[in-house]
């Protein structure tokens, strides 16, 4: 066993020079203990546990630590919680911020278990009490801890690849559907224009029929790509002051027509509002959502109402309809991604379910909320969309 | 008055072909390219009016035929629509950087891409260019 110590004021020696080359295994360790009778017992523990197959360094400092691992191959650390330039799990956190992944064994002087769990939930792999320690224990704490953490790490690297796979799946496909879908739309929209001659009514239907399916599969489209942008992070908000009555207006004029269509009374009550901190485009995107949804899922001559208030530091924009509403157990859901109700046929198609899921992205990503309120009283379905008045 | 001339780059040959229909029944006249290669050379022996281009193409990309132009002289003054299926928050900013005249997605409304490409014409600037920073 090779040990290096620590004991100059500032920095520390490598080596006591008797072995500088390192056994092929042995597992490389660095101790954080200031105590030189406790280091020097772990040590011996190690030792013995592992037949010598280990190559101990020690600082006295939590600093002096961290700057060793910087410059040395560790393979786990064990952590004193009472150091001079630290204490507790500040250490471990520290620790665990500058070498996230390391993993940590540590060594507290007193067996208190709140502590203990605390610092487990942190991230630490172990935590064993100096009074309590043998060979035996110390020598499998270290060797689990390097076991497990190892465990996480190809999981975490498996997840990530993943992540990553998907990612790359749904931008692909989201991509090399657009040239056919463009393709089609031109063709058929070439014969519906009449440029290829005149149609008779049965004709224009069907074509029309096409068409409006191009659409629909065209914002699927659209879905999946804001999607991946959100997986990927690529997509983001630049809030700026904005006077939310104007743009609400502008939302709701786009969707007159189309509920003029089904015959639904859209109605907007917005009181004075102040100007709240969003970006313009991206709370479009969200209202349109909602009012798209709205118009969707409310029947022929029913009723949308838009309303507005300020509560705190808050405007709340909330979008009402006389639809059949969400049953509460899947108020929260609706916001999951690829999220379906189950409805019958007649409903329509649902599309990908990826909306709501975005619009909350979209909305959390400038500082607001978005919900669909819970009020037992309220039939069909009400959301609402919250968003600051103060620079986030 | 001459028809106006737009050389369409796009290599999906049903893409190719159903556009050049839209755009000669709305009175232009149309030339094809249907890669990277053939947009530059094309563009050098019918010196187009303007250019609908796509970014992903063989041969090449939508930015390198761009920068070709640009390094031809006069043909670096023809406006460019570009109209693409790749993601706008990854190639939208670069086109626009590089000055281009319109920036579409696939698929657009037919309204869209003829006001689009009548407004290049005109030599006028695109106003949803104001908000790429």
């Amino acid at each position: 066993m090779t040990t290096s110590t620590d004991n100059s004021e500032s920095g520390r020696s490598l080596s006591d020079g008797s072995s500088p080359t390192r056994r092929a295994n042995a597992l490389k360790l660095l101790l954080i203990e200031d105590s030189p009778s406790d280091a020097t017992l772990i040590g011996a523990y190690l030792q013995e546990g592992l037949q010598g197959s280990v190559e101990l360094a020690r600082v006295q400092t939590l600093e002096s630590g961290l700057s060793w691992l910087s410059e040395d191959n560790i393979d786990a650390v064990l952590l004193d919680l009472g150091l001079p330039d630290s204490s507790g799990l500040n250490s471990y956190q520290r620790v665990q911020d500058e070498y996230p992944g390391m993993p940590v064994v540590i060594i507290s002087a007193l067996a208190d278990l709140d502590v203990a769990k605390r610092a487990v939930s942190l991230g630490a792999q172990d935590f064993v009490i100096k009074g309590e320690l043998t060979p035996t224990t110390l020598v499998r704490a270290v060797i689990y801890a390097v076991a497990r953490q190892g465990v996480l790490f190809r999981h975490d690297r498996v997840l990530h690849d993943e992540i990553a796979t998907k990612d790359r799946f749904l931008s692909h496909v989201s991509h090399e559907l657009r040239t056919p879908l463009a393709a089609i739309h031109q063709f058929v929209s070439l014969v519906a224009d009449e440029t290829t001659g005149p149609l008779v009514a049965d004709q224009r239907e069907c074509l029309e029929g096409a068409m409006r399916n191009i659409r629909q599969l065209s914002s699927m489209v659209d879905d999946l790509l804001a999607v991946t942008r959100l997986g990927s992070a690529l997509i983001d908000a630049h809030p700026q002051p904005v006077a939310i009555a104007n743009l609400v207006s502008q939302c709701v004029s786009d969707f007159l027509l189309l509920a003029k269509e089904k015959e639904i009374d859209l109605e907007m009550k917005l009181p004075l509002l102040p100007d709240v901190w969003c970006d313009p485009a991206r709370v479009t995107e969200v209202l349109d959502n909602l009012l798209d949804n709205a118009v969707k899922f409310t029947p022929r001559e029913g009723r949308i109402v838009i309303s507005a208030g300020t509560e705190d530091d808050f405007v709340h924009i909330k979008v009402w309809d006389s639809g059949s509403g969400v049953t509460p157990e899947l108020r929260e859901r609706v916001f999951e991604s690829f999220f379906q109700e189950n409805r019958n046929e007649d409903s329509g198609r649902a599309g990908l379910g990826l909306g709501l899921y975005v619009c909350r992205q979209l909305v959390e990503l400038q500082g607001g909320r978005i919900w669909i309120d819970n009020s037992p009283a309220t039939n069909g379905s009400s959301f609402t969309l919250s968003l600051p008045t103060t620079k986030p | 008055m001459a028809k106006e001339k737009i050389l369409v780059v796009e290599d999906d040959r049903d893409l190719r072909l159903g556009l050049a229909r839209r755009l000669q029944a709305s009175g232009y006249s149309v030339v094809l390219a249907a890669d990277a290669i053939a947009a530059v050379r094309t563009a050098r022996i019918e010196v187009p009016d303007l250019i609908l281009l796509d970014i992903g193409l063989p041969a090449g990309n939508g930015f390198t035929v761009m920068e070709h132009y640009s390094q031809l002289g006069s043909l670096g003054a023809i406006p460019v629509v570009v109209l693409t299926g790749r993601d706008p928050s990854v190639t939208e900013a670069r086109a626009r950087n590089m000055g281009v005249a319109g920036f579409l997605i696939k698929p657009v409304e037919n309204d869209k891409l003829l006001s689009t490409i009548a407004r290049a014409l005109r030599g006028e600037p695109d106003p949803a260019a104001i908000d790429t920073p």
